[in-house]
């Protein structure tokens, strides 16, 4: 809350942000508008059947965990180019949402956004995967360690 | 020329949002975006979807201008301004229609009686700040509710096999190791293994399939016969 209030948001503000975010989260993968794969245009995918199942499953949407709703639009606002601000209850910051421009916020590029932009779901996968490899590659017993 | 693709105005038509004082559980924009849909279809523009639900980024719908080209729309509330994001296809042709739709598009917009301070954008700058719009003090008093609508959760699916599953797919891991150590042992050949092995496995995994399958009739029966007299009640 602190972080949010050091912002220039007042405590009611504060606190909203401080919650924790449960909404719909980014379709990171493949987003709404069917225009590109993880940020990357691709023309013909405006054309394909893509299943509503899928557009919304964790398999395609970006939540990462633990996070607050501030937290979220500033995740948000840093990977997604097309995300600019979102809405807070009237009464807050003076009636006036949540504005990433506003508070001056970077946004990601390149490999840095891919990266961030992934689907949890699928680094856990791929965590896995690789946790698995990197434990074969660890000699059997001792003997067979490098002196 | 780049043709624009962020839009910000002021409307009044009814803010559909539904909130409590201190949280919003459905965001507005429905009303906005299905009137803009009008607009769309009014201008020829086809297969004009539902508008569709995407939280805090508001609602969007699909359309096709000129039977070939794929545009889509997202409209964000803040009432009474609201964000609006058009993209269309890429490619020549495409850049040709989007340029094309949006002077149709923008024109009716400013003709339209309920659209007021409409400003566009390119998608490098994005929408236009609230502070370039001026709101009227007298907007109609906001629906507040004292708490949210309860939604109705849809029920999880129960998974095949019910608690039966976990000794089931552990009996088949262990069948799986008895088979593929059997074809190691007793086929040779890489190439001969392999395909026996992939056989094995797809076989083993289409039999596993079917006897989760087979148990649930049983365990729904079994259950329903236990339910039955309390169904009721």
């Amino acid at each position: 809350m602190a972080r949010h209030m050091a912002q220039g948001f007042d405590e009611p503000t504060a606190r909203y942000l401080s919650k924790r975010y449960e909404g719909q989260g980014d379709h990171a993968l493949i987003q709404k508008s069917q225009k590109s794969l993880l940020g990357f245009n691709m023309p013909w995918l405006k054309e394909a059947p893509i299943p509503k199942w899928f557009m919304d499953s964790p398999l395609n949407v970006s939540r990462p965990r633990g996070l607050s709703q501030g937290d979220f639009y500033e995740y948000h606002y840093s990977v997604d180019p097309n995300f600019y601000g979102g809405r807070l209850p009237q009464h807050l910051n003076g009636g006036k949402g949540w504005s990433g421009n506003r508070l001056g916020l970077e946004r990601y590029s390149g490999p840095r956004r891919t990266w961030a932009r992934i689907p949890p779901v699928w680094k856990d996968y791929y965590m896995g995967a690789a946790l698995g490899d990197g434990l074969n590659q660890l000699p059997e017993d001792s003997s067979m360690a490098p002196q | 020329m780049t043709v624009p693709t962020w839009a910000g105005f002021v409307t009044y038509i009814a803010d559909d949002e539904v909130a409590t004082g201190d949280e919003i559980g459905v965001y507005g924009g429905r009303n906005v975006a299905a009137a803009v849909g009008e607009i769309f279809a009014s201008l020829g523009c086809s297969r004009i979807g539902d508008p569709s639900y995407g939280g805090e980024v508001g609602w969007d719908f699909a359309f096709r201008y000129d039977e070939r080209h794929d545009f889509w729309c997202r409209v964000q509330s803040f009432h009474p301004i609201y964000w609006l994001l058009l993209e269309g296809p890429g490619g020549h042709r495409g850049a040709r229609a989007h340029m094309e739709l949006w002077r149709k598009f923008a024109e009716a917009l400013e003709q339209d009686p309920r659209f007021d301070q409409i400003l566009w954008r390119s998608s490098k700058e994005g929408p236009p700040d609230w502070d370039e719009f001026t709101v009227t003090d007298d907007l109609p008093e906001r629906r507040v509710l004292a708490e949210l609508p309860l939604v109705p959760k849809k029920p999880r699916p129960r998974a095949a096999g019910g608690p039966l599953a976990p000794p089931i797919i552990a009996a088949w891991f262990a069948l799986a190791v008895v088979v593929i150590t059997a074809i190691q042992t007793t086929i040779r050949g890489a190439r001969q293994q392999g395909v026996y092995t992939a056989f094995a496995v797809a076989g083993l995994i289409v039999g596993l399939a079917m006897v989760l399958r087979a148990i649930d009739p049983v365990r729904k029966a079994d259950r329903g016969s236990e339910e039955g007299p309390d169904a009721d009640s």
